[in-house]
């Protein structure tokens, strides 16, 4: 075979891979057609550029790179812009899919803390949590995929055309990070809470053991009611994201999770011993440097700490969270028109 | 740092774009197929890329504005695109949008100058 002979070879070769490539990124009907079109293109262009001599593999190269990759030549030939999810609907998608994926991953950690209580917790459950989120974010996508492949109008369902919400004003929006930020901290807290209750105390150099503040088998014995509390609170949180202003709507909501809440916690301070009643005997023997009298003294405070104090600071900060969201909306979160 | 150089280089093709359509139908009184009309364009000052104008055409043709015929005697087969009667019309109509759009560009072009 001689060279110029092993060159148009060449040449047609990559040619007709240049061509198939186009044609894989084609969805149009006359695939055919334009295949056939810009096969002659190419000679043509070829053609001018060599004026009469034959093609080096050079002209070839150069011929292409004019035409583009066969992705955005053929995109080119193809109708629409084609998406998985347009731009129009994105934003829309992005809100939901984030709202749902947190929600599950939070459902599913719960039920796994909920399984704490019967017995059968595993930390390999955990893993669960991002498999559920993952098929989550599958479902959420599909059904978007869905409605972007049928061109439907979900305007009106997600968006209130016809009567749009009012623009919150600065003062009644909620940050993002504000729930967000609560929810993995409250997250966080309740895993150690109920798994590891005996870390949270002081740590005993000599025995290496830890003393902890409160009554690890109580606390361990009331996992569901604390999980119960932590929910609520989670319920809220959600709300609060979703939302992401003040209305009527989220302090309802804030009331009712904040008093389920408040009871839950006042019957379970008032009715089980959660906390280490032999907390200062123990401390003692960890500092041995305290006398008799002080011995006493740090008694009647742990007690006067454990039965009214913290039931107060409880109280307390619930109250003071109710009224803050209740006053937020009643001054920045209503419809100028509802006012 | 001096980006105009790259800003024009946006800008230019994106002015050319909406005037490519018009440019096309005009020539195409006559059959023509995809790179003569390339080749004919750019004798005449407008530059249009290859990868542009062959989709472009199938557009024409898909809105009913062109008629297209493979020319097969020959031993490269060639699409040959012309204008229909219903092309004709449309691009006789953009003809004086256009013409009304320059003199009014225009117009807004001499205030500057005069003011500026």
């Amino acid at each position: 075979m001689d060279n110029q002979e092993y060159n148009q070879e060449y040449i047609q070769d990559q040619i007709n891979r240049y061509v198939y490539q186009v044609s894989r990124f084609l969805v149009v009907k006359n695939k055919e057609d334009i295949e056939k079109e810009i096969r002659t293109l190419i000679d043509d262009m070829l053609e001018t550029r060599c004026q009469g001599h034959s093609a080096a593999k050079e002209d070839l190269s150069a011929v292409l790179t004019e035409l583009g990759k066969p992705s955005s030549l053929a995109a080119k030939y193809n109708d629409s812009k084609r998406y998985l999810i347009g731009p129009e609907l994105f934003p829309t998608y992005l809100r939901v899919v984030k709202a749902v994926v947190i929600i599950v991953a939070a459902a599913v950690l719960l039920s796994n803390l909920v399984s704490l209580v019967t017995g059968d917790f595993l930390w390999e459950n955990l893993s669960g949590i991002v498999g559920a989120a993952l098929s989550a974010f599958a479902m959420v996508t599909l059904g978007f995929a869905f409605v972007e492949w049928k061109g439907l109008n979900i305007e009106d369902i997600f968006e209130e055309t016809k009567q749009l919400p009012p623009v919150p004003v600065r003062k009644a929006r909620i940050p993002r990070s504000d729930p967000i930020v609560g929810m993995i901290f409250s997250l966080i807290f309740i895993i150690l809470f109920l798994t590891v209750p005996q870390y949270f105390g002081v740590w005993d150099a000599g025995s290496n053991e830890f003393v902890s503040i409160f009554n690890v088998v109580v606390i361990r014995s009331l996992a569901l009611l604390f999980v119960i509390e932590f929910t609520v609170s989670f319920i809220k949180e959600i709300f609060r994201l979703v939302e992401g202003r003040y209305t009527i709507r989220l302090m309802v909501v804030t009331i009712l999770c904040n008093a389920v809440n408040l009871l839950l916690m006042v019957y379970i301070l008032r009715t089980f011993p959660i906390w280490n009643q032999n907390f200062p005997d123990q401390l003692m023997t960890i500092f041995h440097s305290m006398d008799a009298d002080g011995l006493i003294e740090l008694k009647l405070s742990w007690t006067f700490f454990t039965q009214h104090v913290f039931l107060w600071i409880i109280i307390f900060g619930n109250v003071i969270e109710t009224l803050t969201c209740v006053v937020k909306t009643l001054i920045y979160g209503l419809d100028p028109k509802e006012k | 740092m001096d980006d105009t150089e790259e800003i024009l280089l946006n800008l230019v093709p994106e002015l050319r774009r909406g005037t490519l359509v018009l440019s096309v139908l005009s020539q195409l009184s006559q059959p023509m197929y995809g790179y003569s009309l390339v080749q004919e364009l750019s004798g005449k000052g407008i530059e249009v890329e290859t990868n542009t104008l062959y989709p472009l055409l199938r557009r024409l043709e898909k809105q009913g504005l062109v008629l297209s015929e493979w020319e097969t005697t020959s031993n490269k087969p060639r699409k040959y695109y012309v204008r229909n009667e219903k092309g004709t019309r449309v691009f006789q109509k953009l003809k004086i949008e256009w013409s009304e759009m320059v003199r009014h560009v225009n117009i807004l072009l001499a205030e500057e100058e005069k003011n500026g």
